[in-house]
């Protein structure tokens, strides 16, 4: 379980966390809380993007794959090559079994531009989920996406036996999930 | 899938346009020409034309071309690969840019003339062409590339940092794609600035068998007519390469 003890946050003058302390919730743990209060800062702070000002963050696992709240996806590479490029060389082959899950195989050769944000959204989850690791860390993986969509593609990730840290905005994702609940800024 | 070969309104339009333009800086050249009346200030485009066919039918009108072309190519190249390395080193090296970028900037401002005629003093003049180009080309590729280099998109570079990228794949997935259109676009610049420098040098020096010495001879024998043939004949050459060059640029780019 990760264990955040006491930590102190600010952006410049803006404080974000002030002696914070929070066992996370495993394996699934879904962050929710309201905007600007804090969620994507605590996934970054957990998957060492960011520095903490004081405090300790513990038991987080090496491997740690990391979907930003932005797409952030090469925009001269296709999906597929998106996908490939988190992969080792010898596993590149299987970029194509990770869009299958997002259900994109079909625009595995088209560039990001070409595609709706939605569609560029799952193709940054792909990469998450092809990254691997013991840790999955998602931030607002299933903006944009319809509820038909979001409830086949959450299980698959379920299944996936890593831990999983989420930021959500709504009970119907927040139920999908299914795991502890973790409020920031509330 | 078969490529269209059908002209497209857009490219007609452009065609007509520059077609149009052409004719009015020809129809504006025949009444200056005709208005000064002196083959000697300003010869007409025909007179131009007639000299220009006639060089093209000699053999030693090629052999000087490909003199200079081969000399401005390879100084071209030099200094592209030149600016190239160096951008990349001032760019990731805090040491380097201490000692390198002051002398880059340094040669960037200072005037042509001045290099052409001290370097005349350190090498053969069959060197200079190459010399003196490549001493253009490389503060305007090093410039470019290394401001493109500091505008990579920063949240690209997190992802790949996040996503454990080593350098090679940061370089080869982010910063290449990323610079390379600036990059191409200083290229492109630099070559015209190849051609006018290394030609203005071959016209100070007079190497054997240059486009310039052949400008420098035009002039002193008043052979205006001449000097506008050779004028002529540079600027389709550098017009050709850069386009050749664009044309290599987009199709690598494509891959």
């Amino acid at each position: 379980m990760i264990r955040i003890s006491d930590l102190d946050f600010s952006y410049g003058d803006k404080v974000v966390f002030e002696s914070f302390s929070l066992d996370v919730p495993s394996p699934v743990a879904v962050v929710t809380g309201p905007s600007g209060g804090g969620k994507t800062t605590l996934l970054r702070l957990i998957a060492g993007l960011e520095k903490p000002g004081r405090g300790t963050i513990d038991n987080v696992p090496g491997r740690v794959a990391f979907m930003f709240q932005e797409d952030r996806l090469l925009p001269w590479l296709t999906a597929a090559q998106n996908v490939a490029a988190v992969l080792p060389r010898s596993r590149r082959h299987t970029a194509g079994t990770y869009l299958e899950m997002v259900e994109l195989s079909a625009e595995a050769g088209t560039k990001p531009g070409e595609l709706s944000g939605g569609q560029r959204r799952r193709i940054a989850l792909a990469r998450a989920l092809a990254y691997g690791g013991d840790l999955l860390v998602l931030d607002e993986p299933l903006k944009g996406l319809d509820p038909g969509l979001t409830e086949r593609i959450v299980p698959k990730i379920l299944t996936f036996g890593a831990d999983i840290i989420v930021t959500s905005h709504s009970d119907f994702e927040t139920k999908l999930w299914g795991g502890g609940i973790v409020t920031v800024g509330g | 899938m078969k490529r269209s070969t059908t002209t497209t309104p857009d490219k007609k339009t452009k065609i007509i346009k520059a077609v149009l333009a052409a004719a009015f800086w020809a129809a504006v050249w025949v009444l200056l020409s005709w208005k000064t009346g002196q083959e000697l200030l300003l010869p007409s485009p025909v007179s131009v034309g007639r000299e220009f066919l006639s060089l093209c039918a000699r053999g030693d009108f090629w052999l000087t071309i490909l003199t200079t072309l081969g000399r401005i190519v390879a100084g071209f190249a030099a200094g592209v690969a030149a600016g190239t390395l160096l951008a990349w080193l001032t760019s990731f090296f805090g040491a380097a840019d201490a000692i390198l970028s002051p002398a880059v900037r340094i040669v960037g401002s200072t005037p042509i003339a001045s290099f052409i005629i001290l370097v005349l003093l350190w090498v053969d003049k069959s060197w200079i062409t190459s010399f003196i180009s490549a001493l253009t080309v490389t503060p305007i590729v090093w410039g470019a590339l290394s401001t493109a280099i500091g505008q990579t998109d920063a949240s690209l570079l997190e992802m790949g940092r996040a996503y454990g990228f080593d350098a090679v794949k940061r370089l080869r997935l982010i910063y290449v794609p990323s610079v390379l259109p600036s990059w191409a676009g200083a290229c492109a610049t630099a070559m015209g600035m190849a051609w006018k420098s290394g030609i203005a040098a071959e016209v100070l020096c007079q190497p054997k068998r240059t486009v310039g010495a052949q400008l420098y001879y035009s002039k002193i024998y008043l052979e205006t007519p001449s000097l506008f043939a050779w004028t002529a004949a540079v600027i389709i050459l550098s017009m050709v390469l850069e386009r050749v060059f664009r044309l290599a640029i987009r199709r690598a780019s494509e891959k």
